[in-house]
C-alpha cells in the first residue's frame, strides 16, 4: 500500500469549512476545560465578561481575552513556581521544561502530562512526515537535551515514527560531525546557525558532507530557516534539502512546518492550533497577505491551556492554495519574519536583524557575522556588520566586502553600514538561538 | 450503550474508526480497575497514545485523565 504524503490525511485535507467547524468544537472544549481547571483563565474570562456558554463556534474566539507572557510571568511570580494557569494537578505532570531564557528574562516554567507529551510529539510528526522523513531514516539531533524544550518533542516523534534516533547530548561539535558520518545519518535536526557551524567543523575535519549520507535537514529555533539565502547556504554546504519548522515552549511543540513542495512558506497545523494574525497596536485581525503578530490558541496541552497567546512573532498568512501539496492548512509566507520587539532604531532608521541576515547570507564568503551597535562621541549611534571570512575566500574578501556594503546601503535607506572583518574565531557560535546583535549603545534604540 | 456512528464532524465513521474508538474506550474503562503497577502505568501510556488517534481522526472530544 502506498504511504500517504500526509501524517493525518483526514484533517490535513479537510475542506476549510469543516476545518473551521472542528476548530470551533475544540475551542468550546478547551474553554470549558480552562474555566473548570485553571484559576488564571477563569479570572481572565470573568474580567472580560465571558462565560464558557458563550463560546460555541470558531467565531466566538474573538470574545476571549488575549493572554500575554507578562500575565503568565506575573502569575508564576505570585504563586511560584508554576503559577495558577495549570488546569490539572501537579501530580499528573510527567515533564518539566522552561523557555530558553536567551533574552535574559526569567524563563517560563511549563509542565506536561502523559497525553500532552504524546501530543507534543504528534505535532512534530506532522512536520517530519510532511517533509518526507520515514521509518527507515536515521535522525541525528544536534541538541543538548536540557530543560529548554528545543527538539525534545521531535526526538519522541521520530521514535514514534520508527526512525533510528541518534541523540548527541553534550557532545562536542567535532564529536557530532564524527557521529553523523559514522552512523550514516540521513536527517539532521539543528538550528540554522548550528547547521552552519557543523558544516564548518566538517570542512575543517575533512568530512565531505555534500557527498555524504544526509539528505534532509530539519531547522528550528530561529527565523533564519525560512530566509532563502541562509537556507541555500545550508543546503549547499550539506548537499541536502532543508525545511523550516517553528514552535515555542509555551505550546510545547511546533505549530508550522514546510512540506516537500516547499512553496516558500510553512503550513500551520490547523487541526491542533488556531493561529490568528493581528495588528500588534490595535489587536484587530489583519487580512491574508498583511504582516501582523501571531496569536496562538493550542488544543493539545491539558496541563496548560493556552488561549489567544500574544507571541510577538511577525508573520504574513497566505491561503493554503499557495501550495500544491493538497493540504488545506494555510501557510505563513516566509515562516516567522521576526519579532515585534526586535527592530533596532539607529539614527531614526528602522533596522531589522532578519533583513540584515538575508543580505549577508547572499555572500558565501561570510562564515559568521554580527551586527554591532555603539555610541560614538557620547551621542551618535553607529552600526557595523562584523564578518568572519570563510577559509579559502580571503582573496575575494575585499570585493565581497564592497558588494555587501553596497547591498546593505541599498536595502536600508538612510544608513551607511560599514562592513568590518573580524578575526577568525572571534565571533560567537550558537547551538540554540543565535544572538547576532551586540548592542553596546549608551541608550538603546533612542533614535539619535 | 452502542458506539457513536458518526465522527465529530457528523460524518459516518468507517469500520476501522469504530474499532479504534472502541479500543480507546476499552482502555479507558480499564483505568477504573484495580490494576498492578505495571499494568496501571502501561494502560495509562496506551490511553495517552490512543487518545492521539481519536483526537487526530476527530472521533472523540474528551481528554483522558492520565
Amino acid at each position: 500500500m502506498a504511504v500517504s504524503p500526509y501524517w493525518n490525511p483526514k484533517t490535513e485535507t479537510l475542506a476549510r469549512e469543516d476545518l473551521g467547524r472542528l476548530q470551533g468544537l475544540r475551542l468550546k472544549e478547551l474553554v470549558a476545560r480552562a474555566w473548570q481547571g485553571s484559576p488564571f483563565h477563569r479570572r481572565a474570562f470573568q474580567q472580560a465578561g465571558v462565560t464558557p456558554e458563550q463560546v460555541q463556534v470558531l467565531k466566538d474566539l474573538e470574545r476571549l481575552p488575549f493572554t500575554t507572557r507578562e500575565a503568565w510571568m506575573e502569575c508564576q511570580k505570585r504563586t511560584p513556581p508554576f503559577g495558577d494557569m495549570l488546569a490539572r494537578p501537579l501530580e499528573s505532570a510527567v515533564r518539566y521544561h522552561t523557555t530558553s531564557g536567551t533574552t535574559g528574562r526569567t524563563p517560563l516554567r511549563v509542565l506536561d502530562g502523559r497525553a500532552d507529551w504524546k501530543w507534543i510529539a504528534e505535532c512534530w510528526c506532522y512536520g517530519f512526515h510532511g517533509f518526507g522523513i520515514r521509518p527507515n531514516d536515521r535522525v541525528f539531533f544536534a541538541f543538548s537535551y536540557g530543560t529548554f524544550i528545543g527538539f525534545w518533542g521531535a526526538h519522541y516523534a521520530c521514535e514514534k515514527m520508527g526512525c533510528l534516533v541518534l541523540p548527541s547530548g553534550n557532545m562536542t561539535t567535532e564529536g557530532r560531525v564524527a557521529l553523523i558520518a559514522d552512523m550514516g545519518a540521513t536527517v539532521v535536526c539543528a538550528t540554522p546557525t548550528y547547521a552552519l557551524r557543523l558544516a564548518q567543523e566538517a570542512r575543517e575535519r575533512g568530512v565531505d558532507l555534500v557527498n555524504g549520507s544526509v539528505q534532509r535537514l530539519i531547522l528550528s529555533g530561529e527565523p533564519a530557516g525560512s530566509i532563502p539565502a541562509t537556507k541555500r547556504l545550508i543546503e549547499g554546504q550539506w548537499g541536502a534539502k532543508a525545511a523550516d519548522t517553528a514552535g515555542m515552549t509555551e505550546i510545547g511543540t511546533i505549530m508550522m512546518f514546510e512540506c516537500e513542495k516547499q512553496p516558500g512558506g510553512t503550513h500551520i497545523i490547523e487541526d491542533q492550533v488556531i493561529e490568528e494574525v493581528i495588528d500588534p497596536e490595535t489587536g484587530r485581525a489583519v487580512d491574508y497577505g498583511e504582516q501582523g503578530e501571531r496569536v496562538v490558541t493550542s488544543f493539545g496541552r491539558g496541563m496548560i491551556p493556552l488561549i489567544r497567546y500574544r507571541t510577538r512573532d511577525l508573520v504574513v498568512k497566505v491561503p493554503h492554495t499557495r501550495c500544491t501539496c493538497g493540504r488545506t492548512f494555510d501557510l505563513y509566507d516566509g515562516g516567522i519574519l521576526g519579532r515585534v520587539d526586535d527592530m533596532l532604531l539607529v539614527r531614526g532608521t528602522n533596522v531589522y536583524p532578519r533583513a540584515v541576515e538575508a543580505i549577508v547570507r547572499e555572500h558565501a564568503a561570510v562564515d559568521e557575522f554580527q551586527i554591532h551597535l555603539t555610541t560614538v562621541d557620547g551621542i551618535r549611534d553607529e552600526i557595523a556588520v562584523r564578518c568572519e571570512v570563510r577559509v579559502g575566500q580571503e582573496a575575494e574578501w575585499p570585493k565581497v566586502r564592497e558588494r555587501l556594503a553596497a547591498d546593505l546601503a541599498h536595502a536600508i535607506e538612510g544608513l551607511t553600514i560599514p562592513v568590518v572583518e573580524a578575526p577568525r574565531g572571534s565571533l560567537p557560535r550558537f547551538e540554540l538561538k543565535a544572538k547576532r546583535v551586540k548592542d553596546e549603545r549608551v541608550v538603546k534604540g533612542a533614535g539619535r | 450503550m452502542s458506539a457513536p456512528q458518526k465522527d465529530l464532524l457528523g460524518r459516518p465513521m468507517t469500520a476501522t474508526e469504530q474499532r479504534l474508538l472502541s479500543a480507546y474506550e476499552g482502555l479507558k474503562a480499564l483505568l477504573r480497575e484495580d490494576l498492578p503497577p505495571s499494568a496501571a502505568a502501561n494502560v495509562r501510556e496506551a490511553v495517552a497514545a490512543l487518545w492521539q488517534v481519536v483526537n487526530d481522526l476527530a472521533l472523540a472530544s474528551d481528554r483522558p485523565d492520565v
